[in-house]
């Protein structure tokens, strides 16, 4: 065999892997090609990303992508849904990267000083300024960040009690009764004597904990920093409710985050309430559909007799536009839709339960329809009996383990509570250096 | 082998073995056929009671599962393709040519196999940041291609070649690159299966690198995109199963396949090692 | 030597290869035909694909490293020096402390563990009288065709502490028992340990029974003649002989356990109360969910140096040489 036949058939191997590697490349162009972005690119219309997770998700995928496309024919939503947890990583990731990020992201509003200090996103302080009197002053101190307002915040999550009706009749206890915790807590204790759970909680707690403790100390008009970010020292109202939530758990059913056990606790009439926040009922409405009718709804009760009508809050979310977005007009247009129109509200109300924060709405009567999963009662009344108290978050998602790491080792009887929060204080003011 | 042990104690271990093994293999399957609310009972259930297909249909219309499983596949494949061919090639200029700095590179590569990947995660995750690689499949698939146990196992089995058989290619008027393609590759076929395998396998596997790297929904590979209906407000046991079983499936048909092949070359490369 | 082409010399044909970085194109190479240049140049154009690669993804990122650790980088804003600033704090955190125990427990249990039942499952299936032996072989190799994260998903199924199949099995057998093998922070790490456990044992099984079916029989047979009791070969003679592939399998596996991540994360996320908490879950929230790359890859550095030490000594303990 000469050398030149030799050398001629090896260039052509090599041509022919170059070919392969080549094919190759071109198999994943038109594999990224494929999907809804290409169609709608075909299609003539403007691609909108848009990220979000459960509650909202639904919203989205039941009724908003219709309403909104319907209002603006020239944009077509394209909605990737993921845990929350995930998107923040996400959302952070493609911040940092500098590529990746949608046109419009949802944030976990309690996390948002991690975004908010570090920029990457669109400054919308001239365009929301106009809706400041509509908007729940907690759900707007929220979305501020050094002054500017970075993003729609279309609702609050206020806390509120699904109670099961048929239980609480079983066993005498009126739900117009229960007007303070202690109220609360003598039907649990009455409760508990037949071996019924008055309320769940989440254990191990992790940062699943530390937010439902939340719940109770935002409502009693608690606070871990200052308005400015400090962590408040001797902090004694958190103590009390660290001994409080360690103390209820006598009458709680314990079990793990998302973990089937609670579902089939409530529909075997061994849980009694769900003590949780408005969206929670989209869940339990799905997990529990034979429950339609029997169950009810009744407002956070309170700290006293005379004490504010207040309860806390878990949860909120705020649209935001990253600065890479190409579209960044259109996302304005969804980002308004989402949280300052009827329109966007009722979609998410209808959607994930998530109540307004724009007054409009809240105050509407036409959203403040009767529920018959929860026997014809009004859910609006319900959380229009209550208000909540500013709740500054800051660094949350350190803060909310380091909280959450306490409640498990005081739950588990390793430390007194008082002790756990003062350990909590202190990690917080040495880890944060606030 | 030795001094003959009774049989039924043995028979027993294998028996115990063979449950402990099939076990949590079978859990995952029946869990996939099982209707919602048989997943979790209180008694035990071993066969679903109304075998269900909901959970499939769910799983591959409702979720990016399909997708998700095509970018495993792009990306194993893409990587083991990848791997081989850089690997073979040097482990070739390793085992059958002498050059300057030889020795040093080659102990440069070895102490590598000792260095845990994540050690690169964050530059490497920046640079593909300024490549513009975030979120695609190179920039998956050049982080993973770079192998050096890959490279030692086609080391050490081209070693084994008689390099008799390349001298005479040479006189036969074969190039440096044609003595690769066509005297080495062939004779090595069963290592680059092993490797290839072995590849395949390690990239298959991989979850914090596409977890980083992979930010769009229809990105994630399949171990990925699994986890992320793990982390939902409802979590779908039964769409997790089923998405569980059918990415499990292929491999294990590829490995009751290839059995031998795998086997032979795991084994040569550990045993030579 | 033959008649060279007209026209295809480079015009450095003649000057030698100088060194290691020199990647000549693999087209000019071809073309080459003075045959001990192109021998002697050949290998460098051979391991060039692979050292470009190596360098811009292992070597290079492995200096970068370095270089964040010292820095207080976001990912975001762009960093700012801080020295040692990241080694001091993690060395005060006592976080991280846990992280290095709960990684280095897990990791020698997981070792002990597995190589003891990778050895017992080999020697099973090495038995000559064994019967269906490929199916045996295959049914121990099925956890490995799983990836780790599956497993992970299934075993959440396994562990739950309501309704999942080992508390179930657990009243089925009729104990009142509800363990929360994933709750509880006395046994959630060993949760984890026996789930890679199960997972690795059939892998590294296959790679000891190659060893043990290299041992030559007539060993044994004179051992027998001898009067060996069965034990007293296994010392001797199967022990010994299997030290190259022990050491294989111990170091891998170790270098493998150490990087802990995929299940504790998936699982447990760490917890409860950091009982789960890895090294590489440590990292990967400093640096990914808290936004501290610096830390992260100060973390990094510590976990490599460890595990550096780690495969050393234990190279050390089988006085066996792998870079030959």
């Amino acid at each position: 065999m000469s050398r030149e036949n030799g050398s001629h058939v090896t260039r052509r191997q090599f041509l022919r892997l170059t070919a392969a590697l080549g094919a190759f490349g071109g198999a994943q162009s038109l594999l990224s090609a494929y999907g809804p972005t290409a169609a709608a690119q075909q299609a003539g219309k403007e691609k909108l990303s848009i990220w979000a997770w459960g509650e909202a998700a639904i919203g989205i995928k039941d009724s908003v992508e219709r309403s909104f496309e319907g209002k603006y024919p020239n944009i077509d939503l394209e909605l990737t849904e993921m845990g929350p947890w995930d998107l923040m990583d996400k959302l952070y990731a493609s911040l940092a990267s500098g590529s990746g990020a949608p046109d419009v992201s949802e944030v976990v509003r309690r996390m948002f000083s991690k975004y908010g200090e570090r920029g990457g996103m669109v400054d919308l302080t001239d365009r929301i300024a106009k809706y400041k009197n509509d908007v729940l002053p907690t759900a707007w101190m929220q979305a501020e960040f050094a002054g500017k307002i970075w993003g729609g915040m279309p609702d609050v999550l206020p806390g509120w009690v699904m109670y099961n009706r048929e239980v609480f009749d079983k066993y005498g206890i009126k739900a117009s009764e229960i007007v303070t915790w202690d109220d609360f807590i003598a039907a649990g204790k009455e409760l508990k004597k037949a071996g019924i759970s008055i309320l769940h909680t989440s254990v191990p707690a992790g940062t699943w904990g530390t937010n439902h403790w939340n719940l109770f100390f935002n409502s009693r008009r608690g606070n871990v920093f200052t308005p400015e970010g400090k962590v408040i020292r001797n902090n004694e109202l958190a103590k009390l409710m660290f001994r409080w939530y360690y103390e209820i758990q006598d009458l709680a059913f314990q079990t793990p985050v998302n973990d089937p056990s609670t579902w089939v606790a409530l529909k075997q009439g061994r849980l009694a309430t769900y003590t949780w926040n408005v969206p929670g009922a989209i869940v339990v409405k799905k997990q529990a559909p034979e429950l339609s009718g029997k169950m009810g709804i009744m407002p956070w009760p309170l700290w006293g007799k005379s004490a504010p009508k207040d309860t806390g809050q878990w949860g909120g979310t705020l649209w935001v536009i990253p600065k890479q977005s190409k579209h960044q007009e259109a996302a304005w247009q969804l980002v308004e839709f989402l949280s300052f129109t009827v329109e966007g509200a009722t979609a998410m109300w209808k959607g994930g339960m998530f109540p307004p924060a724009y007054l409009p709405a809240l105050k509407s009567p036409s959203l403040n329809e009767p529920d018959p999963y929860f026997g014809g009662a009004k859910p609006f009344d319900v959380i229009n009996a209550r208000t909540i108290p500013n709740y500054y978050f800051f660094d949350w998602q350190r803060t909310e383990k380091i909280i959450g790491d306490e409640i498990d080792t005081m739950l588990k009887g390793r430390k007194a509570p008082e002790k756990a929060w003062e350990d909590a204080e202190a990690k917080l003011i040495a880890d944060l250096g606030r | 082998m030795r001094a003959h042990p009774s049989r039924v104690p043995i028979y027993l271990l294998l028996l115990l073995g063979t449950v402990l093994t099939f076990g949590p293999f079978y859990w995952m399957i029946a869990s996939s056929f099982k209707p919602q609310g048989e997943i979790f009972t209180a008694t035990l259930r071993l066969v679903p009671s109304q075998p269900t297909l909901d959970h499939y249909h769910s799983l591959l219309t409702k979720t990016g599962f399909v997708r998700w499983l095509l970018n495993s596949i792009v990306f194993a494949l893409g990587t083991t393709v990848l791997s081989l061919f850089l690997s073979s090639l040097a482990g070739f200029a390793f085992a059958k040519y002498e050059f300057r700095g030889k020795r040093a590179l080659f102990a440069i590569v070895l102490a590598s196999v000792s260095i845990p990947q994540f050690v690169t995660i964050i530059p490497v995750y920046a640079l593909m940041v300024r490549l513009g690689l975030i979120n695609t499949y190179w920039g998956l698939i050049l982080p993973f291609s770079v192998n050096a146990f890959v490279i030692f196992l086609m080391r050490q089995y081209i070693l084994g070649i008689p390099s008799e058989l390349l001298d005479a290619a040479r006189i036969d008027g074969s190039s440096e690159f044609g003595l690769f393609h066509r005297v080495i590759v062939p004779v090595i076929r069963p290592a680059i299966g092993a490797a290839g395998i072995f590849v395949f396998l390690t990239t298959w596997n991989q979850y914090l690198w596409p977890l980083i790297l992979m930010q769009s929904n229809d990105m994630m590979v399949a171990p990925v995109g699994l986890a992320t209906l793990s982390t939902l407000y409802v979590i779908e046991y039964g769409q997790i199963m089923a998405g569980a079983t059918l990415s499990t499936l292929p491999i294990l048909a590829l490995f009751l396949l290839m059995q031998e092949q795998f086997v032979a070359g795991l084994t040569s490369g550990a045993l030579k090692g | 030597m033959p008649p060279q082409p007209v026209g295809s010399l480079p015009v450095n044909a003649s000057s030698p290869p100088s060194g290691p970085t020199q990647a000549k194109p693999l087209a000019v190479a071809l073309r080459w035909p003075k045959r001990w240049n192109q021998k002697q140049c050949a290998p460098y154009v051979f391991i060039a694909p692979f050292f470009v690669m190596f360098v811009v993804f292992w070597v290079g990122p492995i200096v970068t490293s370095i270089g964040i650790s010292l820095t207080n980088w976001d990912g975001i804003q762009a960093p700012r020096f801080v020295a040692l600033a990241n080694y001091r704090r993690l060395f005060s955190s006592p976080e991280f402390y846990v992280a290095v125990q709960n990684t280095l427990v897990a990791a020698v249990v997981y070792d002990v563990l597995m190589v003891t039942l990778a050895i017992g499952v080999a020697m099973l299936l090495d038995w000559r009288h064994l019967p269906w032996r490929h199916f045996f072989r295959a049914s121990f190799f099925v956890p490995v065709t799983m990836s780790l994260a599956v497993v992970a998903l299934v075993f959440q199924l396994i562990y739950a502490k309501e309704g999942g199949l080992l508390n179930q099995l657990i009243q089925t057998v009729g104990l009142p028992y509800k363990v929360d093998w994933l709750g509880d922070t006395r046994i959630a790490l060993w949760s984890i340990v026996a789930l890679r456990v199960w997972r690795a044992t059939g892998y590294y099984a296959i790679i000891v029974l190659a060893g043990l079916q290299n041992i030559p029989k007539e060993l044994y047979e004179v051992a027998d003649v001898d009067g060996a009791t069965p034990w007293q070969s296994f010392y001797w003679i199967t022990l010994p002989l299997l030290k190259p592939i022990m050491a294989f399998v111990v170091v891998t596996s170790s270098i493998w356990a150490l990087q802990l991540f995929d299940e504790p994360w998936i699982l447990t996320k760490g917890g409860p109360i950091n009982a789960t908490l890895t090294m590489v879950i440590h990292l990967y929230q400093h640096s990914f969910q808290f936004g501290e790359l610096g830390f992260g890859a100060a973390i990094a550095y510590v976990l490599t140096m460890i595990i550096a030490v780690f495969s050393f000594l234990q190279l050390k303990l089988f006085g066996s040489d792998i870079s030959k």
